[in-house]
């Protein structure tokens, strides 16, 4: 039935006619504001993709990952897992992270937990708590903010 | 096992989670979401009726994650796991995982996706249940080219190998002649064992013209299994479906009873659970097994209309451990329906077209149905299926529905994106398919002869 041959190479861009490869470079190509995107493998096998005339290029604003509402310098420390928030050790008295408080970078912010697990969540950055937005007990999901912080001035 | 739960965790997205989520809700079930952060975003949290994110946009990450899938049920307390179609929908291990964790899975055994998942295994499970396969032997060819070509000169040429790990498609090369053997067996092999991770390989007659026709079946965990219906898919390209039927035009109730029998006494014998799909291969009034599908497929709904029943409702009620009522079952298909899946694709080309839709306008009316995740201001994403709604029309006879289609087709608006639209409306007007009984090439065929862009 099908006349379906794969590539013997070993290189990087293993199979031009994968979907995904394709609408992956041509999202790209549209972000990008080009029209036309070629590739030639070694073993002569290429790519071309063209975007049809007058097709809407999409916006950056448009891809652009919801902002966090702290502003431009404010980084988003995000949930590493999905699981339940946790905004201190189950020994501890006190949550780790509050509106305030400075925290440095790789310091501890809270824990997810999924059953016996409790996994760190921290920040990347050095920042003061502007906002949390998670309580405690909080199902969240891989990539859901936590909490915001600034860079101190 | 199957045990009665309260919870489901829906394992995929797009339009087949709405689908489940609904038939969820139906059944006073708690419908668990997950999703990748890129579909995610925008949506409602967990605590709003929104999907748990479980990982990053890959599906490798996410919707593929065993791991992932099996902690986000774990902390939304679900008690089932329903896999819809793609991704871990046929994969074994993960059948066996969530059992392993005292879940449900919505399927059949593992055992069962096993056997269908090798090509060889399957043959020989059909042909020991008197279900009429493609002529070839079931097993694995031999090493020696010679015996190969032996093999070949048997069943006579064209013949195509196959691997036995594949599937829809792929891993598969037609021999017309005994010069090719040696070269297409080593390709193949090679093939094989890289994408499949099994080299073994097997030879069947190569049919030159048939149609594709599938048998739907249900069974329970008692012993019950009917069949519900036969569709007709013959409209593919590059072994995508692209518009299905049911029932398959021009099959004789005779012979459709005797190949559905057999189907139900396959699944008995192999201990099947849930809905499921025997594949066949159509030519010259005779049925030739091809593959079984072990989970829901795209094109159930146009079963559903012709059949009355609502599989997902079923797979569920079985899942539950429930008896299934096979006198239900019994009777010929009410009516007729089509299927033409909505993909997000230039319709000449057939790049994948992701981006954002600007407005959406589906069709509605009496016979009208449509299965979709999208509306507007929805962003198409690149990383999964193209697949973005199924617009589904059943009317009394084939004629009506053809008619019902183009009405549709006509008042379907999807902006800002490229869609296959226009082709679903060619198709619709191509006299040979309004005839019926086109077989597997003939949309390929119509594509070659029509200058691109035409439509």
């Amino acid at each position: 039935m099908a006349k379906r041959d794969r590539a013997t190479g070993g290189e990087a861009i293993g199979d031009f006619s994968d979907p995904v490869l394709i609408s992956t470079l041509t999202g790209w190509l549209e972000a990008s504001g080009a029209r036309e995107l070629e590739i030639t493998t070694a073993d002569g096998r290429a790519l071309k993709i063209v975007l049809a005339a007058g097709r809407p290029v999409a916006k950056l604003s448009e891809a652009a990952p919801e902002q966090p509402a702290g502003g431009p310098e404010a980084h988003a420390v995000k949930a590493p897992l999905a699981g339940i928030f946790q905004d201190r050790h189950p020994a501890a008295a006190g949550p780790l992270a509050e509106e305030g408080l400075s925290l440095t970078a790789g310091a501890l912010a809270g824990f997810v937990e999924v059953g016996p697990v409790l996994l760190p969540v921290r920040a990347r950055e050095a920042g003061v708590v502007i906002e949390v937005r998670a309580r405690a007990g909080d199902l969240v999901g891989y990539g859901d903010t936590i909490l915001l912080t600034e860079a101190a001035r | 096992m199957a045990s009665p739960f309260t919870s489901v965790l829906i394992a995929n997205r797009g339009e087949i989670a709405v689908r489940i989520e609904r038939a969820c809700l139906e059944l006073g079930l708690r419908p668990v979401l997950i999703a990748s952060e890129a579909d995610r975003a925008g949506r409602p949290s967990p605590a709003a009726g929104g999907p748990l994110s479980i990982g990053p946009s890959a599906p490798g990450r996410s919707y593929l994650n065993q791991a992932a899938l099996l902690l986000a049920a774990r902390v939304t307390g679900a008690e089932a796991v329903h896999p819809g179609y793609g991704f871990l929908s046929e994969n074994a291990d993960f059948a066996e995982a969530v059992e392993e964790a005292g879940l449900v899975f919505i399927g059949p055994p593992a055992s069962a996706i096993r056997t269908m998942g090798d090509k060889i295994a399957a043959k020989r499970a059909m042909m020991a249940a008197g279900v009429p396969c493609v002529p070839g032997p079931g097993e694995p060819l031999p090493e020696d080219a010679g015996a190969v070509r032996a093999i070949a000169e048997e069943i006579g040429y064209p013949v195509i190998v196959k691997a036995a790990g594949g599937g829809g498609g792929r891993g598969m090369r037609v021999v017309r002649e005994s010069a090719e053997v040696a070269d297409a067996i080593a390709i193949t092999r090679e093939e094989a064992r890289r994408a499949f991770g099994k080299p073994e390989l097997y030879m069947e007659k190569f049919l030159e013209h048939p149609r594709h026709v599938e048998f739907q079946v249900l069974c329970d965990n008692h012993g019950n299994a009917v069949w519900v219906g036969h569709r007709d898919c013959s409209v593919q390209r590059r072994h995508q479906k692209v518009v299905e039927e049911a029932p398959a035009p021009g099959i004789a109730p005779e012979l459709a009873e005797r190949i559905g029998a057999r189907c139900a006494e396959a699944c008995r014998q192999i201990g099947y659970r849930g809905v499921g799909t025997f594949e066949f291969l159509y030519e010259n009034g005779e049925f030739y097994f091809i593959e079984m599908n072990t989970r829901l497929q795209v094109e159930h709904p146009v079963t559903e209309m012709t059949a009355g029943v609502d599989l997902v409702h079923e797979q569920l009620r079985v899942a539950q451990g429930e008896v299934l009522e096979t006198g239900r079952f019994a009777g010929t298909a009410q009516g007729h329906a089509f299927e033409c899946r909505i993909n997000a694709e230039d319709p000449a080309t057939f790049v994948a077209s992701p981006g954002l839709i600007t407005d959406v306008h589906f069709p509605s009316g009496p016979g009208v149905r449509v299965d979709s995740h999208v509306s507007a201001g929805y962003r198409v994403s690149p990383y999964y299926d193209s697949l973005i709604a199924k617009l589904i029309v059943h009317a009394p006879t084939r004629a009506e529905a053809i008619g019902r289609m183009q009405v549709a087709l006509a008042q379907t608006r999807i902006e800002g994106i490229a869609t296959n639209l226009p082709l679903h409306e060619r198709i619709f007007a191509d006299p040979d398919f309004v005839r019926g009984c086109v077989d597997i090439h003939h949309l390929e065929k119509r594509l070659r002869e029509e200058p691109r862009g035409e439509a």
